[in-house]
Parts: structure tokens; C-alpha cells; sequence
């Protein structure tokens, strides 16, 4: 049989088989997971970037500013006295730290290296020696700007930038020329006085938790407006044009806001628990329907040779008695009235199995349709204790029914097949004989019916398998008794149909089932 | 134009205008030759002295307003007994100020912070009440504390620049670890700080801080320099300091010196002057009352017969008297003798010219003997010393009456060559021998508090 294979599963490897997608989508989710962890990383460091960018950029603007105004200074100058202007701008400007002046042959006329000069002026002199010599031209030539394709209408008047190193520090030098090239003159920066000002500018930008360090080309710091213990740097950015061999980055104490990806995670894990849960959930759902389905599988199976078994007991004995009768040899009238009662009873049963069979079929298929009217109960008790009359003798049981009249708002046809099946499980299970208590009470506006036998009772683990379909609880085909296991549970629904319950409990010695259903005052029959 | 100068002065020996407790005349001008004759038909090389003395300011007359800004160090090494000192020093600094003045505050440690914005301490209960809560902590970012001074000071300059005397006061007790910390990068920061007429005066105190960049950047920028040693003195020399500060009479003084084309000048002895050819330039920010400041220029005088006159420079000397609050200027020209006689040219000698020299010349050979010793050369350091200690005593003794400063300045060159010859040089001598150069070299009328001892 197909379903034998369902019992062989076990139920861990159902859970495996659900728990390797389980893992597959779990670990995908943990990738998308983490993924997302670093693009959230990935936006914050973005942000910083941008702020770091706009700070650049305000610092980039106020270096255009002091290069404009040197600029103003510089070509402002009266070329009839240009180098005693020089000279005082030397000396009264903070960002000046030299001056000089080339002739149009290019030679440097100021400082004139020629004459007495004292330390500082032969050390500039030294220092620009590149530019100074000739060996360097002061301006690029016009055609190899970067990316300027569109012609200018040319100015004689230009200016220049210029950054330098000299002895590993790095300065610069800004300078014009108002002959298009030519008699080139200017000033070299006073570095000091420009990163102090920086530092200023820079603290001003820098916000709380922040730290804004200035780097060389060899990540040496130049100004901090923090502690420079730290020597990773986080986003760094370059400074452009005006400094072209520095950096700007910014390191923040503040962790990359790092509230939003925790948070995210959080959620994330409360989300993936109640996934876990679902599925775990669904897990246990998926095994205890399949488990129920290959249950009801078996009960099936061994429903099927229990009615082939239950059907073939009567029809042997209807054969046997019918042949013998047939055949004439039984000349005994008492023993042929007893053969044909035995046809009669076998007959009887076996029309009752079917009976049970093809209600059970019914109900499941929802085409009982019942119809409840008043009722006397009493009259069916009696139909049904005429009918097993035999049976009772056989088995030893005396039965007791209750004496005032009970009339009960049931379909007729449903009460006898309930009152039937009580006590045929009574004569089945109770064999050992005693009394059949049949007793009726009245309680809001219900009828409680209840048969109190004398049987060994059911097991308390039982009680509520009995009515399940297909159940018995000995389940070996070679049982006594004999049944499909649908009696209870036949019972048990039309009870319900009918508004009322059937239940089972075992009080001291036997078993107790309960019957309610809703009195009928109307004493009709 | 130099020419010019020269024809309108020539004759002139030396000029000096009359002292008078008026506005107008707190400022005397100098020029002097260390000897009155020189040597005739000798190529040599001659030292002018180019002075400005300052009157006392008359106390009926209102002192110019001060911006200063007090720049204080916080770092860890500042703990305990010496940051409360330091605060008592910027107490006793505020409270010599008046409603005109104004007064700022930064701290610095690893960061900088404004603990008192620029502004005129009307109510200064605030302003000492956050000078009481100064504590210490962290590293020692020197760089960025003076540019976050001179950005407190330059407020002041850019709203009222005129007439006003700006003070930086930094105090440091410690290396500085943060930002550019060389001596040379902080020299350069003074240089600049001078053009806007700001002057840093530095506070080093204990034997920890870097003598050699709070001198460069006192140096530069035309401040004063201490070397306290004992954090008990230092309300002391921050008082000191603000009389200093107070007693300003003039402000951005120019000297500038043009030299006929057959006098060459050499060097400026002590002082960092500009040399152009012909031109000596040099830039003072202030000269207080009662002080006297000079330049001496060391030039070279050609061949010249005896009894004729040789034009060795023409000078002009340019300032803001801060009382009368007007541009002044005083012409002075110096014309050289010359003669064979020996003995009139030892008796010419000018003693006050020629000890200045003297004291200036021993400040560099400190200097040279600290560099010297730096480099392993410890023989040359003490040799170095004993030289200038020689050369104190040698030219004292040819003085017909021998100057005291003379003598006991040899006294204490002895001294450091032995301790240098015995013990090495160590953190407090370096410091001690450093600051007094520098402070020679400035002429500073205050000096640190050892020296009083």
C-alpha cells in the first residue's frame, strides 16, 4: 500500500526537507542583509564625503579670495615705482613673505642677487633657483591649458598660481605679468600665516565631534583643528588648484550614524524571528496534517478490511443456515426456527452495517438532511430493545429504561440509529454482562440522556478518539465484537445536527455516555 | 631720494632732538659710531648704532587702549599647582585693564577654544569667573591656539585699527604636538603677526616647553620673552608684562638706513634686519616708555685720509606717536672722522655703542654655543663661551673706568662655560642661556624672573 510508505517518513526528514529551502533563504536574506548594511555604510560615508566636499569648497572660495586680492594688490601696482612697491608689500602685507621682480630678458632684477642681501632674501633666491635661472617657464604655454577650447580673446595681463617644493616643504608663489609673459613679478606666500589662517577657517567649519586635518602628499599633517592622535583618516578629499599638494579630510568622533544600521538590523532580526516562527509553525502544521492524513489513510485501510471482514461474518452464517435449510436435512422444527432467526439477525446486521456505511457516506458528503420534530423517545428505546432483544439475552445484560415519557424535538429516523448504536456498542463491549442503566433528566430545556453500563469503561486517553471516524479501539481485525468504527462517530454528528451533543465519561465501574438533545413539550407522537 | 637725505643731513654728526614732557617729543632719535675717530687710510669695518629712546609718558596724558589676548596652554603637563597659577597670572592681567581695553581668551589643549571672545570688559565679573574654570587635560596644539589669538586680536584691528597696541600673551609649559611645531614655522607665523602689528610675547614656564620656538616667535613678531621657571612667578611677569603693554609711546617704528655707495653694509648685529644693497631696513611694532631700542649695523668703511669727513649713512626713522596720534618722522645723518693718531682713536671710543656691541656678540655666541654643543661639538661650546667671556674682559679693561654689566656679564659666561664643561648643558641652562640672548638681543627691559635673583 501507498500510505504503509507514509509511516515509514519520519518526521525529522520532512523538517529537513523544509529546513534546507529554510537555510537557502535565510542565508539569501543574510546576504541582502549585509548588503544593505554596507550600502546604508556606504550612504553615510557618502554624506560625509559631501559635507567634506562643501567644506573644501568654502575653503577653496576663501582661498580665491585672498588670490584675488593679491591679485588686485599685484596688478595695481604703478610700474614706474614697481619694485619700492614690491618692497612695501613685503613689509606690510601678513601673506607675503617675499617679493621679486623679473626683467623682461628674465632676469631677476628684484631681489637683485648681485648686491648685499641678507639671509632670508639669498635663502628665496635659492629656493626658486628653478625659476630664476630660466631653467623653468613662468607661464604654461597658451595652447596646453587643460581642456580650454574655447578661444579667449588673449589679455596680455596674466597671472599665476604656483605651487613649489623646495627642501620637502611645500610653498607657493603667485605672480603676474602684465606684458603677456613678460617682466614677470609677484610674491611667495607666507605659508605659516596661511595655514594659520586656514586653521581658523577650518575650526570655524569643523562641527561638534569633528575633526578637520589638512595632509600633504605624504600624509604628513599640516593643521588639525583636533587631536591628531588619530592617524586613520576617514573620507579625504582633495584641495584643488590652490593647494594642489594638500589634502582635506575629516574625522569624525561620531561613528558613521551609527544608530540607522543597527536599528535596521534590529528590525531586520525581529523580522527574520518571525519568519523562523512562521515557519517552524508551519512546519509543525504541515507535520501534524500529514500525520493526521496518513492516520486517516490507515483508519481507512483498516476500515475497508474490517467492513469486508464485518460483511463476510453474517454472510457466511447466512450461507451455512440457508444451505442447510435448502438442503432439507434439518427436520427439527425448533432447530429450523432457530436457523431461520439466525438468517433473520445476520440479515438484520448486516443490513445495519450498511445502514452505517451508507450514512456515514451521506454525512460526509453533507447530503443527510434531517428533519427534527417532536418525538417520544420511549418508543424508540422499546423498538430498539425489541430489535436486540436476542442479543441481550446472549450477552447477559438486563436493561433498564427509564419510565416518565421523554419527548425530544429529533428526527426520528436519527434518534433510532443513535439509540441504536449506543446500545449495540453497549451489547458489544459490555459482553460481560451486568446492567444497562438507561436514565433521562431535564435540564434547560434540554433532554440528558445517559447509558450507564457495566463494561470494562474506556481508557481516558481514548475517550475522545472513539468518535473520531474509523476508530476502534482495539484495533485488530481479529477482535471480538466486530464493527466498522463509524457507529460513535455517526452518532456524535447527527447529535450535533440535531442541537445537541453526544459525550462519553466513565463514572466508577463501566462507561457513561451522554446523549442531549432539545426537549419537546408538544406530547405528540 | 637717498641722495637727497644725505646733502640735507651732511655735517650733521649726530642729531638728537631735545626731551620734553609733551606729546610730540617722547620719542628721541639717535645715530652714534662705537668710536668717535676712526683709523685713517685702513679698509675696517666700523658699528653705527641707530637708537630710539622713549620719555615716560607724562600721567596726565591718556595711555592708548590695549587689545590683548591671553593664550593659554591647558594641557595635561599644565595640572595642579600650575594651571591655577596660570589662571591668578591672567587674573592679575585682566584686572590692569580698563573700560577702553580690549580682552580676549584661548585655551588650547589637543583643540582651541575661545573661552573669552574679543570684546571690552566693562563687567569683568563674567570674564573671571570662565578664567576660574579653566582646567587642565590633553595635548598641546601651539599652532592653533596663536592663530586662533591673532584671529581674536585681528577683530579689533579690523574695526578700529589706529591707536591701538596689540598683545598677544602665550603660555606654554609643554612641546607643541599638534599642527606645523617647528621653531621655523612659529618664527614665520611671527614675522606675519608683525605686519598687522601684532607682537607675541611667550611665557615658558618649567623646563619642558620648546625654548627655541617661544624665543623665534617672540623674536619675530617683536615681543617679549620669559623663561619662568617657578609657576609661583608668574602673576609676577604677566604684571610685568602688562606694564610693559600699558606703557606703549609709539607703534610701528621703521629704520631705515641708506649707506653711500663706498660704505657696505655688513650685518645687523643681533637683530634680523632686511639688507638690500645699499639699504638696511628694519620694522620694530612698539617702543614703550623709558626704553630704548636700537639697531646695530655693522658696515664697512673704505680707505680714507685722516681729517677729512667720510657720509657713512643717512638714516630715517619712522613711527606712530601714540599720544599725540600723529605719523612722525626724524631725519639723521652720520659723517665719520678720521685720523693717524692712534691715541685720539682710543680715546673716541663711544663705551655705551661699544657695550651694547659687546653684549650683543656674547648673546650670538650662546646661541652659536648652544648649536655647537647640539651637534656633539661640546670642546667648541665651552671654547665658544670662554672666547666671548675673554673678549668682555679684554675690551672692559682697555675702558678707562670698567662698566659693572660688563663684568658681572662675564662673570656669568664664566659660570655657564664651567657648568657646560662639567655637567652638559641641560634643559634649565639651555633655557636660561636661550632667553637671555634672545632677551638681549631684543633689548627687552624686563627680564625673567632668575635674573632678579
Amino acid at each position: 500500500m501507498t500510505y504503509s510508505r507514509f509511516r515509514n517518513l519520519p518526521v525529522w526528514s520532512l523538517t529537513a526537507l523544509v529546513i534546507l529551502p529554510v537555510l537557502v533563504v535565510a542565508g539569501v536574506g543574510m546576504r541582502m542583509l549585509l548588503r544593505e548594511q554596507q550600502r546604508l555604510e556606504q550612504q553615510a560615508e557618502n554624506a560625509q564625503t559631501r559635507l567634506l566636499e562643501q567644506t573644501a569648497e568654502r575653503l577653496r572660495e576663501r582661498m580665491e579670495r585672498v588670490r584675488a586680492d593679491l591679485r588686485l594688490e599685484l596688478t595695481r601696482l604703478p610700474s614706474d615705482s614697481l619694485d619700492e612697491r614690491l618692497m612695501d608689500l613685503q613689509r606690510r602685507h601678513p601673506l607675503v613673505r617675499n617679493v621679486f621682480r623679473v626683467s623682461e630678458e628674465g632676469d631677476v632684477e628684484l631681489p637683485n642677487p648681485g648686491i648685499n642681501l641678507d639671509e632670508e632674501t639669498r635663502e628665496f633666491l635659492q629656493r626658486y633657483g628653478m625659476l630664476f635661472s630660466k631653467r623653468m617657464q613662468w607661464f604654461a604655454p597658451e595652447g596646453e591649458k587643460k581642456g580650454s577650447r574655447i578661444k579667449i580673446k588673449s589679455s596680455p595681463l596674466r597671472s599665476e598660481w604656483r605651487p613649489w617644493q623646495w627642501a620637502d616643504r611645500d610653498s607657493l608663489l603667485f605672480y603676474v605679468s602684465r606684458d603677456n609673459g613678460k617682466n614677470v613679478y609677484g610674491v611667495e606666500i607666507e605659508m605659516a600665516a596661511l595655514y594659520a589662517r586656514m586653521f581658523v577657517w577650518m575650526r570655524e567649519m569643523s562641527g561638534r565631534g569633528e575633526e578637520l586635518v589638512l595632509l600633504d602628499r605624504r600624509n604628513r599633517v599640516l593643521i588639525t583643528t583636533g587631536d591628531s592622535e588619530n592617524r586613520s583618516w576617514g573620507v579625504s578629499t582633495e584641495m584643488g588648484a590652490y593647494l594642489p599638494f594638500a589634502r582635506l579630510a575629516l574625522v569624525s568622533d561620531v561613528p558613521l550614524e551609527e544608530g540607522l544600521p543597527h536599528a535596521y538590523l534590529y528590525v531586520a532580526g525581529i523580522f527574520g524571528l518571525l519568519l523562523l516562527l512562521c515557519i517552524v509553525g508551519g512546519t509543525l502544521g504541515l507535520t501534524a496534517w500529514v500525520n493526521r492524513s496518513r492516520k486517516e489513510a490507515l483508519q481507512k485501510t483498516s476500515f475497508v478490511s474490517n467492513v469486508s471482514h464485518e460483511f463476510k461474518t453474517p454472510l457466511t452464517t447466512l450461507r451455512l443456515y440457508s444451505e442447510l435449510l435448502l438442503e432439507g436435512r434439518v427436520k427439527d422444527p425448533e432447530k429450523q426456527k432457530y436457523y431461520l432467526t439466525t438468517v433473520r439477525t445476520e440479515s438484520e446486521r448486516l443490513a445495519r452495517l450498511v445502514h452505517n456505511v451508507l450514512d456515514f457516506s451521506r454525512l460526509e458528503m453533507g447530503r443527510s438532511r434531517l428533519h427534527p420534530q417532536p418525538y417520544c423517545l420511549n418508543d424508540g428505546l422499546k423498538t430498539v430493545c425489541e430489535r436486540l432483544h436476542e442479543r441481550f439475552v446472549e450477552a447477559g445484560i438486563e436493561v433498564e429504561c427509564p419510565d416518565q415519557k421523554i419527548y425530544g424535538n429529533v428526527d426520528p429516523d436519527a434518534a433510532e440509529q443513535i439509540l441504536l448504536n449506543l446500545m449495540d456498542n453497549a451489547v458489544k463491549y459490555a459482553s460481560s454482562g451486568g446492567v444497562l442503566r438507561i436514565e433521562a433528566a431535564i435540564h434547560e430545556e434540554k433532554v440528558i440522556l445517559t447509558f450507564q453500563d457495566e463494561g470494562p469503561g474506556i481508557p481516558k486517553r481514548e475517550r475522545k478518539k472513539i468518535f473520531e471516524a474509523f476508530h476502534q479501539v482495539d484495533e485488530r481485525i481479529t477482535r471480538e465484537g466486530g464493527g466498522t468504527g463509524l457507529g460513535l462517530h455517526i452518532s456524535r454528528r447527527l447529535a450535533r445536527q440535531m442541537k445537541g451533543d453526544l459525550t462519553c465519561s466513565t463514572s466508577g465501574r463501566g462507561c457513561c455516555f451522554t446523549w442531549t438533545f432539545p426537549v419537546s413539550r408538544e406530547e405528540t407522537s | 631720494m637717498k641722495y637727497v637725505i644725505q646733502k640735507c643731513c651732511l655735517g650733521m654728526v649726530a642729531l638728537a632732538s631735545v626731551a620734553m614732557a609733551a606729546p610730540e617729543n617722547l620719542v628721541r632719535c639717535k645715530v652714534e659710531l662705537d668710536r668717535g675717530v676712526l683709523p685713517a687710510d685702513q679698509r675696517q669695518t666700523a658699528v653705527v648704532k641707530v637708537s630710539l629712546l622713549a620719555e615716560n609718558p607724562p600721567r596726565e596724558l591718556e595711555r592708548p587702549p590695549v587689545n590683548l589676548c591671553i593664550v593659554l596652554d591647558q594641557s595635561g603637563s599644565m595640572g595642579g599647582h600650575k594651571i591655577e597659577q596660570a589662571r591668578q597670572a591672567a587674573l592679575e592681567a585682566l584686572s590692569r585693564l580698563g573700560d577702553q581695553d580690549i580682552f580676549s581668551l584661548v585655551v588650547y589643549n589637543s583643540s582651541v577654544e575661545t573661552l573669552i571672545p574679543a570684546g571690552r570688559m566693562k563687567d569683568q565679573r563674567r570674564a573671571r569667573a570662565m578664567i576660574e574654570q579653566i582646567r587642565s587635560g590633553g595635548g598641546t596644539a601651539l599652532f592653533g591656539g596663536v592663530s586662533q589669538g591673532a584671529a581674536e586680536l585681528r577683530k579689533a584691528i579690523e574695526d578700529h585699527a589706529e591707536g591701538m597696541v596689540h598683545r598677544m600673551i602665550l603660555l606654554s609649559d609643554g612641546q607643541a604636538n599638534e599642527g606645523p611645531s617647528s621653531p621655523e614655522d612659529l618664527g614665520r607665523l611671527g614675522t606675519s603677526l608683525q605686519k598687522e602689528g601684532i607682537s607675541v610675547t611667550t611665557v615658558g614656564l618649567g623646563t619642558g616647553y620648546n625654548e627655541d620656538l617661544m624665543t623665534r616667535l617672540a623674536q619675530r613678531s617683536d615681543g617679549n620673552t620669559y623663561f619662568v621657571e617657578n609657576a609661583n612667578d608668574l602673576a609676577r611677569i604677566f604684571g610685568a608684562e602688562l606694564g610693559d603693554v600699558l606703557n606703549v609711546v609709539a607703534r610701528d617704528i621703521r629704520i631705515l638706513i641708506e649707506c653711500p655707495e663706498n660704505v657696505k653694509p655688513l650685518r645687523s648685529i643681533g637683530r634680523e634686519a632686511t639688507i638690500r644693497g645699499q639699504r638696511v631696513e628694519l620694522d620694530l611694532n612698539q617702543l614703550y616708555g623709558s626704553q630704548e631700542r636700537f639697531l646695530l649695523l655693522e658696515v664697512e668703511v673704505p680707505p680714507t685720509p685722516a681729517d677729512t669727513e667720510l657720509p657713512l649713512m643717512s638714516a630715517v626713522i619712522q613711527y606712530r606717536n601714540l599720544f599725540s596720534q600723529l605719523d612722525e618722522n626724524q631725519t639723521l645723518a652720520l659723517n665719520a672722522q678720521f685720523s693717524r693718531q692712534e691715541q685720539e682713536v682710543k680715546a673716541s671710543v663711544n663705551k655705551e655703542v661699544k657695550k651694547e656691541v659687546l653684549l650683543s656678540e656674547n648673546a650670538l655666541a650662546k646661541e652659536q654655543a648652544i648649536r655647537s654643543y647640539e651637534a656633539g661639538r661640546k670642546d667648541e661650546a665651552v671654547e665658544i663661551l670662554r672666547q666671548s667671556q675673554q673678549r668682555l674682559l679684554e675690551v672692559n679693561a682697555s675702558f678707562d673706568a670698567p662698566i659693572l654689566e660688563l663684568e658681572e656679564e662675564a662673570a656669568n659666561v664664566l659660570d655657564q662655560s664651567n657648568t657646560l664643561e662639567k655637567q652638559g648643558l641641560d634643559q634649565r641652562s639651555r633655557k636660561v642661556m636661550r632667553t637671555e640672548a634672545e632677551q638681549t638681543r631684543n633689548q627687552q627691559q624686563t627680564k625673567s624672573s632668575w635674573m632678579r635673583k
